[in-house]
Protein backbone atom coordinates (compact mmCIF):
# COMPACT_ATOMS: atom_id res chain seq x y z
CA UNK A 1 0.00 0.00 0.00
CA UNK A 2 0.95 3.67 -0.14
CA UNK A 3 -0.33 7.41 0.50
CA UNK A 4 -2.66 8.43 -2.36
CA UNK A 5 -1.41 11.07 -4.69
CA UNK A 6 -2.60 14.60 -3.69
CA UNK A 7 -1.86 14.65 -0.35
CA UNK A 8 1.12 16.24 1.14
CA UNK A 9 2.19 17.00 4.79
CA UNK A 10 2.49 20.55 6.06
CA UNK A 11 4.08 22.52 9.24
CA UNK A 12 1.80 25.46 9.22
CA UNK A 13 1.57 27.19 12.61
CA UNK A 14 3.80 24.20 14.05
CA UNK A 15 0.97 21.88 13.33
CA UNK A 16 1.32 19.08 11.06
CA UNK A 17 -1.02 19.75 8.70
CA UNK A 18 -2.70 17.08 5.67
CA UNK A 19 -3.68 18.82 3.24
CA UNK A 20 -5.49 17.63 -0.47
CA UNK A 21 -4.51 19.14 -3.55
CA UNK A 22 -7.88 18.09 -4.36
CA UNK A 23 -8.49 19.48 -8.51
CA UNK A 24 -6.80 22.51 -7.81
CA UNK A 25 -8.71 23.25 -4.22
CA UNK A 26 -7.05 23.33 -1.06
CA UNK A 27 -9.53 23.17 1.82
CA UNK A 28 -8.11 24.27 4.99
CA UNK A 29 -11.90 23.99 6.56
CA UNK A 30 -11.14 20.25 6.49
CA UNK A 31 -7.79 19.33 7.25
CA UNK A 32 -6.54 16.79 9.78
CA UNK A 33 -3.18 17.78 11.44
CA UNK A 34 -0.91 14.72 13.10
CA UNK A 35 0.91 14.64 16.08
CA UNK A 36 4.36 14.14 16.10
CA UNK A 37 4.94 10.79 16.01
CA UNK A 38 2.37 10.49 13.14
CA UNK A 39 4.17 12.84 11.25
CA UNK A 40 7.41 11.11 11.06
CA UNK A 41 5.76 7.89 10.57
CA UNK A 42 4.11 9.82 7.33
CA UNK A 43 7.74 11.43 6.20
CA UNK A 44 9.27 7.71 6.69
CA UNK A 45 6.41 6.25 4.06
CA UNK A 46 5.24 9.31 1.69
CA UNK A 47 6.45 8.53 -1.92
CA UNK A 48 7.15 4.64 -0.93
CA UNK A 49 5.19 1.10 -1.15
CA UNK A 50 5.24 0.29 2.37
CA UNK A 51 3.41 -2.82 4.82
CA UNK A 52 2.61 -1.98 8.45
CA UNK A 53 5.86 -3.72 9.14
CA UNK A 54 7.87 -0.94 7.61
CA UNK A 55 6.15 1.27 10.12
CA UNK A 56 6.19 -0.62 12.74
CA UNK A 57 10.57 -0.84 12.52
CA UNK A 58 10.52 3.08 11.89
CA UNK A 59 8.65 3.66 15.36
CA UNK A 60 10.88 1.17 17.23
CA UNK A 61 13.95 2.47 15.53
CA UNK A 62 13.13 6.33 16.52
CA UNK A 63 11.51 5.93 20.09
CA UNK A 64 12.08 3.73 22.89
CA UNK A 65 8.78 1.82 22.92
CA UNK A 66 7.93 -2.38 22.42
CA UNK A 67 7.29 -4.24 18.97
CA UNK A 68 3.87 -4.93 21.03
CA UNK A 69 2.71 -1.84 22.07
CA UNK A 70 4.39 0.17 18.21
CA UNK A 71 2.61 -2.47 16.15
CA UNK A 72 -1.03 -1.94 17.85
CA UNK A 73 -0.52 2.17 17.74
CA UNK A 74 0.75 1.83 13.70
CA UNK A 75 -2.50 -0.55 12.88
CA UNK A 76 -4.62 2.35 14.75
CA UNK A 77 -3.11 4.85 12.90
CA UNK A 78 -3.13 2.83 9.54
CA UNK A 79 -6.88 2.21 10.03
CA UNK A 80 -7.71 5.88 10.63
CA UNK A 81 -5.32 7.09 7.65
CA UNK A 82 -7.59 3.88 5.86
CA UNK A 83 -10.60 5.59 7.02
CA UNK A 84 -10.03 9.42 5.85
CA UNK A 85 -9.16 8.22 2.45
CA UNK A 86 -5.29 8.68 2.65
CA UNK A 87 -4.08 5.11 1.72
CA UNK A 88 -4.58 3.30 -1.78
CA UNK A 89 -3.39 -0.50 -2.35
CA UNK B 1 -12.59 15.70 15.52
CA UNK B 2 -11.39 19.02 16.82
CA UNK B 3 -10.89 22.56 15.97
CA UNK B 4 -7.58 24.30 15.26
CA UNK B 5 -7.13 27.93 16.20
CA UNK B 6 -4.56 28.99 13.71
CA UNK B 7 -2.98 32.40 14.14
CA UNK B 8 -3.69 34.68 10.99
CA UNK B 9 -0.37 36.38 11.14
CA UNK B 10 1.07 32.79 10.68
CA UNK B 11 -1.81 30.82 8.24
CA UNK B 12 -2.57 33.39 6.10
CA UNK B 13 0.94 33.38 4.47
CA UNK B 14 0.90 29.77 3.67
CA UNK B 15 -2.70 30.59 2.47
CA UNK B 16 -1.15 33.15 0.50
CA UNK B 17 1.57 30.94 -1.07
CA UNK B 18 -1.12 28.24 -2.42
CA UNK B 19 -3.27 31.02 -4.24
CA UNK B 20 -0.08 32.01 -5.61
CA UNK B 21 0.95 28.60 -7.08
CA UNK B 22 -2.50 28.56 -8.56
CA UNK B 23 -4.33 26.83 -6.13
CA UNK B 24 -8.00 27.91 -4.82
CA UNK B 25 -8.22 27.81 -1.33
CA UNK B 26 -11.05 27.38 1.43
CA UNK B 27 -10.78 29.35 4.83
CA UNK B 28 -13.91 29.71 7.25
CA UNK B 29 -14.30 33.52 7.50
CA UNK B 30 -13.58 34.92 10.71
CA UNK B 31 -14.99 38.12 11.92
CA UNK B 32 -17.86 40.39 11.51
CA UNK B 33 -16.65 42.76 9.48
CA UNK B 34 -18.12 41.39 6.38
CA UNK B 35 -21.87 41.01 7.69
CA UNK B 36 -24.30 40.49 6.77
CA UNK B 37 -23.56 38.08 3.75
CA UNK B 38 -20.59 36.54 5.13
CA UNK B 39 -21.27 35.62 8.84
CA UNK B 40 -18.07 34.58 11.25
CA UNK B 41 -17.26 31.21 11.93
CA UNK B 42 -20.05 29.53 9.74
CA UNK B 43 -19.69 30.81 6.18
CA UNK B 44 -16.67 29.78 3.92
CA UNK B 45 -14.75 31.70 1.29
CA UNK B 46 -12.86 30.51 -1.67
CA UNK B 47 -9.82 32.32 -2.64
CA UNK B 48 -8.47 32.40 -6.25
CA UNK B 49 -5.36 34.27 -7.81
CA UNK B 50 -6.61 37.48 -9.53
CA UNK B 51 -4.99 39.19 -12.84
CA UNK B 52 -7.14 42.31 -12.19
CA UNK B 53 -8.62 43.72 -9.17
CA UNK B 54 -12.22 45.87 -9.53
CA UNK B 55 -13.99 48.11 -7.06
CA UNK B 56 -16.32 45.63 -5.31
CA UNK B 57 -14.29 42.94 -5.17
CA UNK B 58 -13.55 41.16 -2.41
CA UNK B 59 -10.24 40.65 -1.21
CA UNK B 60 -7.60 39.36 0.88
CA UNK B 61 -5.05 42.19 1.36
CA UNK B 62 -2.37 42.31 3.88
CA UNK B 63 -2.56 46.06 4.92
CA UNK B 64 0.14 45.80 6.72
CA UNK B 65 2.82 43.42 7.59
CA UNK B 66 1.28 40.10 9.25
CA UNK B 67 -1.79 42.15 9.46
CA UNK B 68 -4.78 40.66 7.08
CA UNK B 69 -7.80 41.31 6.10
CA UNK B 70 -11.18 40.40 4.07
CA UNK B 71 -12.67 43.28 2.96
CA UNK B 72 -14.61 44.70 -0.24
CA UNK B 73 -12.73 46.88 -2.37
CA UNK B 74 -14.59 50.30 -2.14
CA UNK B 75 -12.24 52.67 -4.53
CA UNK B 76 -8.74 52.06 -6.76
CA UNK B 77 -6.81 55.62 -7.39
CA UNK B 78 -3.34 54.69 -9.28
CA UNK B 79 -2.31 52.19 -7.18
CA UNK B 80 -3.90 53.08 -4.13
CA UNK B 81 -6.84 51.32 -2.58
CA UNK B 82 -9.43 52.04 -0.20
CA UNK B 83 -11.09 48.52 1.17
CA UNK B 84 -14.19 48.62 3.51
CA UNK B 85 -15.90 45.58 5.54
CA UNK B 86 -19.58 45.22 4.25
CA UNK B 87 -20.48 45.33 8.36
CA UNK B 88 -18.06 48.36 8.52
CA UNK B 89 -19.90 51.84 8.42
CA UNK B 90 -16.69 54.70 9.00
CA UNK B 91 -13.87 51.99 9.15
CA UNK B 92 -11.81 52.12 5.77
CA UNK B 93 -8.57 50.58 5.16
CA UNK B 94 -6.23 51.55 2.54
CA UNK B 95 -2.94 49.54 0.36
CA UNK B 96 -1.29 49.43 -2.01
CA UNK B 97 -2.77 47.20 -5.05
CA UNK B 98 0.57 45.15 -4.65
CA UNK B 99 -0.60 44.33 -1.18
CA UNK B 100 -3.82 42.18 -2.23
CA UNK B 101 -2.79 39.31 -1.73
CA UNK B 102 -6.53 37.03 -3.25
CA UNK B 103 -9.80 37.62 -4.65
CA UNK B 104 -12.85 35.89 -3.09
CA UNK B 105 -14.47 33.95 -6.24
CA UNK B 106 -16.89 32.05 -4.27
CA UNK B 107 -18.79 32.55 -0.60
CA UNK B 108 -20.47 28.72 0.85
CA UNK B 109 -23.07 30.73 2.38
CA UNK B 110 -25.38 28.42 5.20
CA UNK B 111 -24.11 25.40 2.79
CA UNK B 112 -25.17 26.71 -0.30
CA UNK B 113 -22.21 27.99 -2.96
CA UNK B 114 -22.51 31.37 -4.68
CA UNK B 115 -19.89 31.89 -7.32
CA UNK B 116 -19.35 35.64 -7.38
CA UNK B 117 -18.54 36.19 -10.57
CA UNK B 118 -22.15 34.89 -12.00
CA UNK B 119 -24.47 35.09 -8.88
CA UNK B 120 -27.06 37.31 -10.32
CA UNK B 121 -27.89 37.70 -6.21
CA UNK B 122 -24.97 38.35 -5.57
CA UNK B 123 -24.04 41.16 -7.59
CA UNK B 124 -28.05 42.55 -6.80
CA UNK B 125 -26.88 43.04 -2.94
CA UNK B 126 -23.22 44.47 -3.94
CA UNK B 127 -24.98 46.91 -6.07
CA UNK B 128 -27.59 47.74 -3.08
CA UNK B 129 -25.79 46.92 0.01
CA UNK B 130 -22.43 49.88 -1.04
CA UNK B 131 -24.84 52.28 -1.58
CA UNK B 132 -26.43 52.40 2.00
CA UNK B 133 -23.46 53.55 3.58
CA UNK B 134 -25.67 56.70 5.04
CA UNK B 135 -28.09 53.53 6.24
CA UNK B 136 -25.79 50.95 6.81
CA UNK B 137 -25.69 51.60 11.04
CA UNK B 138 -29.28 51.26 10.77
CA UNK B 139 -29.53 48.47 8.99
CA UNK B 140 -26.52 46.80 10.58
CA UNK B 141 -28.29 47.74 14.16
CA UNK B 142 -31.78 46.28 12.68
CA UNK B 143 -29.69 42.82 11.32
CA UNK B 144 -28.60 42.19 14.43
CA UNK B 145 -31.87 42.60 16.66
CA UNK B 146 -33.67 40.86 13.84
CA UNK B 147 -31.92 37.82 12.41
CA UNK B 148 -29.82 37.14 15.70
CA UNK B 149 -31.64 38.24 18.32
CA UNK B 150 -28.13 40.10 19.29
CA UNK B 151 -29.99 43.30 21.65
CA UNK B 152 -27.81 46.43 22.23
CA UNK B 153 -26.60 46.78 25.60
CA UNK B 154 -28.29 50.59 25.66
CA UNK B 155 -31.56 48.85 25.16
CA UNK B 156 -31.02 45.63 27.55
CA UNK B 157 -30.51 48.98 30.19
CA UNK B 158 -33.78 50.06 29.38
CA UNK B 159 -35.49 47.21 30.18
Amino acid sequence: MRIKNGFELRTICRENIVISHGVDNINFTKVISLNQSAAYLWRKIFKKEFTIDDMVIALCDEYEVDEVTARQDCANLLNQWIEVGFIED
Amino acid sequence: MQTLNLNNAEFLPHVCEFVNEGHKVTILARGNSMRPFIESDRDEVVLTRATQYNVGDVVLAEIQPGHYVLHRIDKIQNEHVTLRGDGNVGNTESCSINDLRAVVCQIKRKGKVWNLQTSKVWKCYSYIWTRTIPLRRLFLALYRLLWLGQIPDRMKRLK
